[in-house]
């Protein structure tokens, strides 16, 4: 229950929300970092500059990407060795009705469809978010460390497949940066709806009409489970 | 006694000149029996007339043991005129006079000024002429700067006689060969060094010592190693074939502000190489076309992982020079050069020593058309194809929900529905 005795729904345990920040933060920094690497004679790149050296920047690049690999490990660990973990795990696996939840939403919007889509957990909007992440910090992660320590990625290939890297690092980059920009922050922070915060990363829960709005498929059977306790 | 010596005298100054001229023999303890009183000076009627000779100084210098007489002929005793004719050091030196006469120098007599040729005294002095290893020399390394700096030093002579180099005096004296003739280094390059002496001659002359042609020989006086490897490279090589665009020393070293390539500020500074050094030739399309070279090697360095760091300015990463050589620039077919595909492994090893054969069986420079490249640039257009239709998608998606969601939120806080 909140100040206004409104009932609250836990989304986010304390751990959860750190793993979420840690990431957050180190995602942001290598963003900068990244793209003052790729840019060297950019202005934004200037507070990263010392001296005549591009070396701040690559070593807080390296830095950021330490943190957010390991948060990745963790994560890993924390999805199959915790059960809060599979909890989340298994309400994140995408199943066929997620791309009909879209579809329907799509029409819905379009004024085609009247019926609202009801969603469960995550939506499918979250769903795609989280394994479009997944996707991306592989990617990222492969084609980082191989030119981290190209020293030892050149014993066995060849320089080509640095240049490879190099390509898809960055095209990489620049797909995971407007794909947080568009879709993950219209979500939880430009959606009239939620604007202008989704508080839940903050203090772990939902509002009962922040559930109502977005999860009503699962409120419904929240509610239902509740009712048959109490009879 | 006395004749004895006068005798003695008068064959070994015929033995050390090379064309003895009729003079009268008065002892010079005779002259400095005046002229050693620097009172004497006050007579002078200009201030160009020289009176005054310190004999301890005059004893010192390379002709001290010259009659006075030997070279001011005109005194024939003691008692002479006032005005005494101009000495002429051609009497003895008359190799030197020939050189100077057919030297940019001696053009200046037949030309338009030739009040502006400069006298053997110009730059030699009259009196105390030291041996020019002596650092009291005005010829020596330390000094010759300020003596040269007389007339080339002077804005109006310069553009009187069109000399086209850029402060060539205030240049050199901060460069590493001023800077090293400054501290007193008696082999540090004076002007005289790389210009000539005597005979020097304008750099468009085949013979001047700063010819295109001539320059490596000129620079390999001192530069032995820097040389014999320059001379063996493709740029020497062209050079002297007649394709007068490939660079000869100074064309990547500067001439009058030469830096070390220690200093950041200078071309040759590993940070500066591609850019300033190579690039101006190898980027630009007229002169790469008239070779039948390719220009898109420096702009596929500079997309390189090498290029991006050195252009933000890491010093440690690979330069045109790390992989090519500096002096020694050599095809890739020569199997002396450092990107010959047998040296290749070698060559990279320097900064990677765990490197593969695969290594250096890769393209360096990725260049349109070949197969390394098309694959690049496919993984390139799928991901801009991915980015556009996926941000696109999500673009579009969002703003529908937008538009509804924010419609919905309007009707209920006007219309209360």
């Amino acid at each position: 229950m909140d100040a206004n005795n409104q009932k609250l729904y836990l989304r986010w345990t304390v751990n959860e929300r750190i793993q979420h920040w840690l990431l957050a933060i180190s995602f942001i920094v290598l963003v900068i970092s990244g793209f003052a690497l790729r840019y060297p004679d950019t202005w934004w790149a200037i507070p990263m500059v010392v001296g005549d050296s591009i070396d701040l920047r690559s070593l807080v690049h390296r830095i950021a990407a330490t943190i957010n690999t390991a948060v990745a490990v963790y994560h890993v660990g924390y999805l199959f060795f915790t059960a809060r973990g599979r909890f989340q795990l298994k309400q994140l696996l995408l199943k066929p009705e997620d791309f009909r939840h879209m579809r329907d939403k799509i029409l819905q919007n379009l004024g085609v469809k009247t019926k609202p889509v009801l969603f469960s957990h995550y939506t499918y909007w979250e769903k795609f978010e989280y394994w479009a992440l997944i996707w991306g910090t592989i990617v990222m992660l492969v084609t980082g460390l191989s030119l981290w320590f190209e020293n030892i990625f050149l014993q066995y290939l060849s320089l080509f497949y640095l240049d490879v890297a190099r390509v898809i690092h960055y095209y990489e980059a620049i797909l995971a940066s407007l794909s947080i920009l568009v879709w993950h922050f219209y979500f939880v922070i430009a959606n009239p709806e939620t604007y202008p915060v989704n508080f839940s990363m903050f203090n772990g829960y939902l509002t009962h009409e922040e559930m109502l709005a977005e999860h009503e498929g699962e409120l419904k059977s929240i509610l239902e489970k509740e009712h048959k306790t109490t009879i | 006694m006395k004749k004895i010596l006068i005798c003695l005298g008068i064959s070994l100054s015929c033995a050390f000149t090379i064309k003895a001229q009729d003079f009268v023999e008065i002892e010079n303890s005779e002259c400095f029996d005046c002229h050693n009183d620097p009172e004497i000076q006050e007579d002078a009627t200009d201030s160009t007339q020289v009176l005054f000779v310190d004999e301890e100084k005059f004893t010192n210098s390379i002709h001290g043991d010259l009659y006075c007489t030997e070279c001011h002929t005109d005194v024939t005793d003691t008692d002479h005129e006032e005005d005494l004719a101009k000495v002429k050091c051609a009497n003895c030196h008359e190799d030197s006079e020939e050189d100077i006469m057919a030297s940019v120098h001696g053009r200046l007599a037949m030309q338009e000024y030739p009040e502006d040729l400069p006298k053997c005294s110009t730059c030699h002095g009259t009196h105390y002429i030291a041996e020019v290893a002596d650092t009291s020399s005005w010829m020596s390394s330390v000094n010759q700067v300020k003596v040269c700096k007389q007339c080339h030093g002077d804005a109006s002579m310069i553009k009187r006689h069109n000399i086209a180099a850029e402060s060539p005096i205030e240049n050199y004296i901060k460069d590493v060969h001023g800077k090293l003739a400054a501290s007193g280094d008696e082999n540090a390059a004076a002007c005289s060094n790389c210009h000539g002496g005597h005979k020097m001659l304008p750099h468009t002359d085949p013979n001047s010592t700063i010819n295109r042609l001539n320059l490596a020989t000129t620079c390999g006086e001192c530069h032995e190693e820097q040389t014999e490897q320059y001379l063996i490279s493709k740029h020497a090589k062209s050079l002297q074939e007649g394709s007068l665009d490939a660079p000869a020393c100074n064309d990547c070293h500067l001439e009058h502000h030469i830096i070390s390539k220690n200093d950041p500020m200078s071309p040759t500074a590993t940070v500066n190489v591609s850019l300033q050094i190579c690039s101006p030739c190898h980027a630009s399309e007229r002169l790469m076309n008239r070779y039948g070279l390719l220009t898109d090697r420096v702009t596929s360095y500079e997309n390189s992982y090498h290029g991006l760091a050195l252009r933000g300015g890491k010093a440690t990463v690979a330069n045109c020079g790390s992989c090519h050589g500096v002096h020694a620039v050599l095809p890739e077919s020569d199997p002396r050069s450092m990107i010959n595909p047998n040296n290749l492994a070698a060559t990279c090893g320097e900064c990677h020593p765990n490197a593969s054969e695969n290594f250096a069986n890769s393209k360096i420079h990725l260049i349109a058309g070949t197969q390394e490249m098309n694959v690049l640039s496919l993984v390139e257009q799928v991901y801009i194809w991915l980015i556009f239709i996926v941000i696109g998608f999500m673009l579009v998606h969002n703003s529908l929900d937008f538009y509804i969601k924010s419609k919905h939120i309007r009707s209920q806080r006007y219309y209360g529905r």
